[in-house]
C-alpha cells in the first residue's frame, strides 16, 4: 500500500470498507519511515508501540460500527505540542529531557477521534525560523529535492506528509511557519483564525499570534482535522465561543460564482520570482473562470507589517522562554558537572547561557531590550499601535471582497545552508506572511504550479495564499478545494 | 569593534543581566551589532502616525474572560511525571540554591 496516493478520506473509507486494517495501515507508515527517514529527517521520536496499540483500538472502534473519518488514520506531532509521557523537545537542548505531564487540548481531541501518532517531528528550535535549519538536532529535507529545506518552522510536519510517512501533520504558525514549508513542499497548510484552535499546551512563542495549525494534502483533509480540534477551551481564554463550522459539508456544496476576490498591489512587487507571480496569477484566472470576480485592493500599511513584527514576536518570545530558568524543567546548569554553580542567579544565568541555541539568545536579548524601562513606548507599544492600523486594512479592504489571494513566498525552497543573506529577498519572505499573523486571520496556502528554480534541476511546488475574514476557515477551504479539483495539483507525489 | 551601534556593549550587558542570561564576550559583541541593526530597521516605524490609534495586543476582541480562582489537586501520575523533570528535588519537592 503507497500511503503517499492516499489521503485522508481515501484511506477512511478503505477502513470502513475492511480494504485494509489500522494496524496494516500504521505499519506501512512505520516501514516507510524506516526506509526513508534517514534521508528525510522529519522524526525526532517515533512512537512505533505505541501507535501500533492506538492503531488495534481504532480497529476494534471500527468494527463495532464508528464512523469518523480521523478514526484510526496516522499521523505526526509537531514537537513544540504537549504529548503526555512522551518526550518533546521544542527541537531545542533546552527541552531534550522533557516529558510534559499533560497533553495539549487538541491531542486530547484528536485522540478521542481515535487518531494514531506515529511520534514527534522536528522543526527550528522553539519554532523560531523558517527551514528547520534551526533545529539544535538536525535539519530535516525536503521529499521534492533532498538537497532543499522543507522550510519551516514547521518542516518536520511538511517532510513527513509530502514524503508519504503519514497522512497529516499537526504543527504551529506563528508568522508563517505552516503556510510557508507548505508551499515548499507542494501541501496544504491552514493557519486557522487567532482563537479558533486552543493554544493549550503548545510551547509557546509569541502568544499574541501563535495559532495550531494544520499540514494536509487536500483541502477536504484540511476542513476534516480543522472539524476535529477547533472550538473554545477553558484552558485558553482568547479561544472564542463562536460555534464550529461543518467545514466539510460546506466544501462539498459550494459555489464560487459571485465571489469577491481581492489581489494586494502590495504583495505583487519587485523581488518576487517571476515563474512565481505567473503561477499564482494563473491560479486567480482559473477562478475567475470558475466564476469568480477579481478586485485590485489595497493594504496600505503593508511593508510596516515586519518591522511590526520584529518588535512583537521577540518581545513576547523573550517573555516566554524566562521560564526555562533551570529550576522546574529542562536543562539545569546545577546538574550540569561541566558547570560551576555557587547560587542561585548562577543557576539561571548559566542554565539560560549554555542551554539556549543562538537564534532563542538573539531574540531574548532584542525583546528584553524592547520590553526594558524607556523603551517599551518607543517600540512595543509603538508597534502594537501599527498592528492596530494593519488589522484596520484588512477590516476595511473586507467589506469589498470575500477573500484575498498572493503568493506564499517569493521563491521555491532553498537549498540547504544557502538561506539568502538578500535583505531584500528576507524581507519578501515575511511580509507575505507576517501581516495575516498579526491581524490574526485564517489563511491557507495551497499548491498552484512547479517553478524549476535557477539552481537546480528538479521542478520544486509553489503556493499561493488564500487569505480570509475571521473565523471564515470555511471559505478559504472551499476555494482551495474548488482549484484544487480544477488543477489536480495536490495529486503529484515526490518520487521518494 | 569600533563602537558606531546604536547599542553599546555595556547596554546589552545590562541587558543580559535583565534577561538573567550569561554571555560570551563574543555574543556581547555579536548582540551589539545585532540588537542595533534591528533597531535600525525598525525605525521606520516612526513614519506612521499613531497618535489617535488604540493599541491592540490580540485580535479576538475578547475582554476580561474569567474563571474561579480555585485550586484544583493535580492526580498522582500528574505529580509524579512533573517531579521526574526537577533538576534537583527532594521528598517530591523542588530544591533550589540558597539565595542569601
Amino acid at each position: 500500500m503507497e500511503i503517499i496516493d492516499l489521503d485522508i478520506q481515501k484511506a477512511a473509507k478503505g477502513l470502513a470498507d475492511k480494504e485494509f486494517s489500522s494496524v496494516e495501515l500504521t505499519q506501512s507508515c512505520l516501514e516507510k519511515i524506516k526506509k526513508t527517514d534517514n534521508e528525510l529527517k522529519s522524526f525526532i521520536t517515533v512512537t512505533d508501540g505505541l501507535a501500533l496499540k492506538e492503531a488495534a483500538r481504532a480497529d476494534e472502534r471500527i468494527k463495532s460500527g464508528e464512523n469518523n473519518p480521523l478514526l484510526g488514520i496516522p499521523s505526526s506531532i509537531k514537537d513544540v505540542i504537549l504529548t503526555k509521557n512522551i518526550l518533546t523537545t521544542a527541537s531545542s537542548n533546552i527541552l531534550k529531557n522533557y516529558i510534559p505531564a499533560e497533553s495539549a487540548t487538541l491531542m486530547d481531541k484528536l485522540d478521542a477521534k481515535g487518531m494514531v501518532m506515529l511520534g514527534k517531528v522536528n522543526c527550528d528550535a522553539f519554532a523560531h525560523g523558517s527551514s528547520t535549519e534551526n533545529s539544535d538536532f538536525f535539519t530535516s529535507h525536503n521529499p521534492w529535492d533532498l538537497d532543499r529545506v522543507p522550510g519551516g518552522s514547521s518542516g518536520g510536519s511538511a517532510s513527513s506528509v509530502a514524503g508519504g510517512e503519514c497522512f497529516y501533520s499537526i504543527g504551529t504558525d506563528t508568522g508563517g511557519s505552516i503556510r510557508q514549508p507548505a508551499s515548499f513542499c507542494g501541501l496544504v497548510g491552514l493557519k486557522p483564525t487567532y482563537g479558533r484552535v486552543s493554544r493549550y499546551g503548545l510551547i509557546s512563542m509569541t502568544s499574541s499570534t501563535d495559532c495550531p495549525s494544520i499540514m494536509a494534502k487536500t483541502a477536504g483533509d484540511a476542513a476534516i482535522i480543522l472539524e476535529a480540534i477547533a472550538g473554545e477551551d477553558k484552558k485558553d481564554a482568547t479561544t472564542s465561543s463562536k460555534p464550529v463550522d461543518k467545514y466539510l459539508e460546506y466544501l462539498q456544496n459550494f459555489n464560487i460564482k459571485g465571489l469577491r476576490i481581492g489581489i494586494p498591489k502590495e504583495y505583487f512587487i519587485e523581488g518576487l520570482n517571476k515563474d512565481i507571480e505567473e503561477s499564482v496569477r494563473g491560479a486567480i484566472v482559473k477562478l475567475q473562470g470558475l466564476g469568480a470576480e477579481v478586485v485590485e485592493i489595497s493594504l496600505p500599511h503593508t511593508k510596516y507589517a515586519v518591522p511590526t513584527y520584529y518588535i512583537i514576536t521577540p518581545s513576547e518570545v523573550s517573555s516566554n522562554l524566562a521560564k526555562f530558568d533551570g529550576i522546574r524543567f529542562g536543562y539545569s546548569s546545577e546538574s550540569d558537572s561541566e558547570t560551576e554553580v555557587k547560587n542561585l542567579m548562577d543557576v539561571y544565568i548559566k542554565s539560560k547561557g549554555k542551554g539556549f541555541g543562538s537564534e532563542a539568545k538573539r531574540r531574548i536579548m532584542i525583546g528584553t531590550y524592547a520590553l526594558s524601562s524607556g523603551y517599551y513606548d518607543a517600540y512595543y507599544l509603538k508597534a502594537q499601535k501599527v498592528r492596530a492600523l494593519i488589522k484596520k486594512d484588512f477590516d476595511e479592504v473586507f467589506e469589498k471582497v470575500d477573500i484575498i489571494i498572493a503568493p506564499t513566498a517569493p521563491s521555491v525552497a532553498f537549498k540547504i545552508g544557502e538561506h539568502s543573506d538578500n535583505p531584500l529577498e528576507m524581507y519578501l519572505g515575511d511580509i507575505f506572511l507576517s501581516a495575516v499573523s498579526l491581524a490574526g486571520l485564517p489563511a491557507v496556502s495551497a499548491p498552484c504550479g512547479f517553478v524549476k528554480p535557477e539552481d537546480g534541476e528538479k521542478e520544486m511546488p509553489v503556493g499561493m495564499q488564500i487569505i480570509g475574514k475571521p473565523f471564515d476557515e470555511k471559505t478559504v477551504l472551499a476555494v482551495a478545494d474548488i482549484y484544487e479539483k480544477d488543477s489536480g495539483w495536490t495529486k503529484k507525489h515526490p518520487q521518494i | 569593534m569600533a563602537e558606531n551601534n546604536k547599542v553599546s556593549q555595556e547596554e546589552v550587558k545590562h541587558i543580559a543581566e535583565l534577561a538573567r542570561i550569561e554571555l560570551s564576550g563574543e555574543e556581547t559583541q555579536k548582540f551589539a551589532r545585532e540588537i542595533s541593526d534591528i533597531l535600525g530597521y525598525v525605525e521606520q516605524l516612526g513614519e506612521v502616525n499613531t497618535d489617535s490609534v488604540e493599541p491592540i495586543s490580540q485580535v479576538t476582541g475578547k475582554v476580561n474572560v474569567f474563571r474561579e480562582d480555585v485550586a484544583v489537586d493535580a492526580s498522582e501520575e500528574t505529580k509524579n511525571i512533573m517531579a521526574k523533570n526537577y533538576p534537583d528535588s527532594q521528598d517530591g519537592y523542588i530544591k533550589v540554591k540558597q539565595i542569601m
